[in-house]
């Protein structure tokens, strides 16, 4: 009986242990000497990407050792809310562009007078201002660039009778593409309107009928969904749809792969995307072919095109902002070791493997020749960002409200809603209601 | 020791207890004492809100579109029942087919939902090979979006969870219909009776308790099991014509950030499946002292 309760005194012994093991795992600490920075991230441009990166900086600055926490991007939010929650974790965390940022202000370090040096050779760093006030504090520095506009599918324009090198620059060049497109039996947009193709499609739209002031006022709420410039946000959205830019069942239509093999495989003309990150000038010349592949700004609306709706003075320009910023949390001892990180990932040299090695647009393009990429397409960016500094007004945006839009987006482009309906749904949204 | 010796059974239940209490209870509590908060103003600013999002939640036109979707969902249960109930005879009498439906029924339930979703999308979507052969045969009004269209986008996703489930809903009522004695059913071929009267004379009644668990199964499953094909079908659109509570509280918890809003939605869905189920489960435990 005595030995049954020793072996039984020793299972439960051994349980715990195990249970107190998994749960101290992780709290290893870094190697003794060094100072160690832990970054939270979803890894753009891939593991390997920033293993590689990493590797390079820790062989410069042996004193520091990187660590990175991968996190899908779908529980991004989660887990870094976790941290907060608890007051202690990574030292740098990545941090998406304007409303997304300011979620974590309480949290984050102002690195104001920390990036001085190469402050000036930093693009589209407006939206990283708290409340976007450059008054306010730095929240984050972005490391790459990124924009809305088109690409296009030169095979297509060729098939249409197109010119390959002379894409449509106003809303009725626009038109006689799209008709010689359809003429084909082919697609015009190839648009994912299922999910976040349709974020892609308003920023370049909203660019059309919003100077950057209305944009902010967006943000502010000071401007209803039912009235204005909003409104006109709306109608532009339909007047492209009524005007056959859309391709057919686009309402349903994901990006990938529905969307992207539409363009890919020459079934319709344009696609409207990034400059940067996902689908960008890399992704579709490596699946397409370079030879293939075409940028241009989203056409620029003028007086007259749709009734009672003024062009802004930024639709002939790209809506650029600063991407893929990371910050500094206030819980961090080795705050100089982050700065050295994340000024080493702004260094010419490492931003040319931003391009290079993770598919990328570079953020320093103050301090880079584009030569350093042999595709034209990619010249042809670079001149664009180098010439914008206008903020999209997207990231002015809540969470609800985007979801709205691509929500009543679907049924605007099924014919299931109207121009007012659709506005009278995002002023409810707005109203939290 | 004598202590130890006495608490035995505790001791070796505390490990799975710990377990229990960390997994099970401590998030259930932290989940409804998490509903009581806002956290919309930051992450991880949590602020006591009281009953506000629970009175939200019934002005929120989105969560009361979510439960009418529900309503329409109930509505094909029948459906849900009776098709998996079908096969399962087929299989039982050895009915004419009864070989092609042995050798694929439970195929379809072994396919991961997410999979699922992503092969109807495809199969279903305007350019599917569905719409391909209506168009061959000349029924082009019939080739329409499937999951694009507001009315039929629900009963579309509904189609293919019914291809996806009835497989374990075959396997359910065969495990049942295993149990009734052979002698039921020749002497009431002997007395003359058709597939159809020992369907509703004999099998039907004898396993009632089955039908009502796989109703119960089926009825909880849609509050919180179809997220995985709303999820690749059509993400709760076009609109908000597939929402479902459950996905809605993915949104709000995961692209709203506002997990306390997000808590309130779950703890209302977890009361409606927990009142419910015990509904059904008291009628089938009654039906089934009746038949004792």
């Amino acid at each position: 009986m005595m030995r049954k309760t020793m072996v039984s005194l020793l299972i439960v012994l051994v349980l715990m242990i195990s249970m107190v093991s998994v749960f101290a795992a992780g709290q290893v600490e870094g190697a003794e000497g060094k100072t160690t920075i832990r970054v939270i991230q979803y890894a753009g441009g891939g593991t390997e990407f920033w293993k590689a990166i990493d590797k390079s900086f820790m062989e410069e600055y042996p004193n520091i050792v990187v660590e990175q926490e991968i996190v899908q991007p779908g529980q991004y939010h989660q887990k870094l809310g976790g941290y907060v929650t608890t007051g202690k974790g990574p030292d740098i965390a990545l941090m998406e562009a304007g409303t997304s940022t300011f979620m974590y202000r309480n949290v984050l370090t102002d690195l104001k007078g920390k990036f001085d040096d190469i402050l000036p050779n930093i693009t589209g760093l407006g939206i990283y201002y708290d409340d976007f006030d450059p008054a306010k504090p730095l929240l984050a520095i972005p490391t790459a660039t990124n924009g809305h506009m088109v690409y296009y599918n030169k095979q297509v324009f060729k098939e249409a009778g197109l010119n390959p090198e002379k894409p449509p620059k106003t809303w009725a060049e626009m038109d006689a593409a799209v008709k010689a497109i359809r003429a084909i039996g082919k697609e015009p947009i190839a648009l994912g309107g299922r999910e976040y193709g349709v974020y892609w499609l308003v920023s370049a739209i909203t660019h059309q009928v919003m100077s950057a002031r209305e944009q902010a006022d967006m943000f502010n709420k000071t401007q209803k969904w039912t009235q204005g410039k909003n409104l006109n946000v709306i109608k532009a959205m339909n007047e492209i749809y009524k005007r056959g830019w859309i391709c057919d069942d686009a309402a349903s239509m994901t990006v990938t792969p529905a969307a992207q093999d539409m363009f890919v495989n020459g079934d319709a003309g344009f696609f409207v995307s990034l400059i940067g990150d996902a689908f960008n000038w890399k992704v579709w010349g490596d699946s397409m072919g370079y030879e293939n592949v075409g940028a241009m700004l989203f056409p620029e609306l003028r007086a007259g095109d749709i009734p009672g709706v003024q062009p802004s003075p930024l639709a002939d320009t790209l809506p650029l902002w600063g991407s893929y910023a990371f910050g500094i949390m206030k819980w961090s001892n080795n705050v100089d070791a982050a700065v050295t990180y994340m000024k080493y990932l702004l260094r010419p040299d490492v931003q040319k493997r931003f391009v290079l090695e993770g598919g990328f647009f570079p953020n320093n393009v103050n301090e880079l020749d584009p030569s350093f990429v042999s595709q034209p397409v990619f010249a042809t960016l670079f001149e664009w960002v180098k010439d914008s500094e206008a903020i999209p007004g997207i990231f002015y945006w809540q969470a609800p409200e985007w979801d709205a839009f691509v929500r009543n987006t679907q049924l605007l482009y099924s014919d299931m809603t109207t121009v007012n309906d659709f506005a009278a749904d995002m002023q409810r949204i707005r109203e939290g209601k | 020791m004598e202590w130890a010796r006495k608490h035995q059974g505790i001791l070796l239940a505390l490990p799975a207890i710990v377990l229990i209490v960390i997994f099970k209870i401590y998030p259930l509590i932290n989940g409804v004492l998490m509903s009581f908060t806002s956290s919309s103003q930051g992450v991880g600013t949590k602020v006591f809100v009281g009953m506000n999002n629970y009175v939200k939640l019934f002005s929120d036109k989105i969560f009361l579109n979510s439960l009418l979707n529900i309503v329409k969902a109930v509505l094909v249960i029948p459906i849900f029942v009776i098709v998996p109930l079908l096969v399962a005879f087929i299989i039982h009498k050895r009915c004419w087919g009864w070989s092609f439906f042995r050798a694929t029924y439970f195929f379809p339930y072994l396919l991961p939902p997410v999979m699922v979703g992503y092969m109807f999308s495809f199969v279903l979507g305007p350019n599917g090979p569905v719409n391909s052969i209506l168009i061959s045969i000349g029924l082009e009004k019939l080739a329409i979006n499937w999951f694009g269209h507001q009315s039929i986008a629900l009963f579309s996703i509904l189609a293919v969870i019914l291809w996806s489930w009835f497989g374990l809903g075959t396997i359910t009522y065969l495990a049942s219909m295993s149990t009734i004695p052979d002698e039921l059913f020749e002497s009431a071929i002997l007395d003359g009776a058709k597939s159809r009267q020992l369907l509703w004379y004999i099998t039907i009644p004898s396993i009632i308790p089955t039908i009502g668990y796989w109703t119960v199964l089926v009825t909880t499953s849609f509050f919180i099991g179809l997220f995985p094909y709303i999820f690749a079908l059509t993400e709760g659109g076009p609109g908000y014509a597939t929402m479902m509570p459950e996905y809605y509280v993915y949104l709000v918890a995961t692209r709203y950030l506002d997990a306390g809003y997000a808590s309130a939605i779950g703890v209302v869905l977890f009361l409606f499946i927990f009142i419910l189920a015990m509904l059904q489960i008291r009628y089938m435990y009654t039906g089934s002292q009746d038949d004792v």
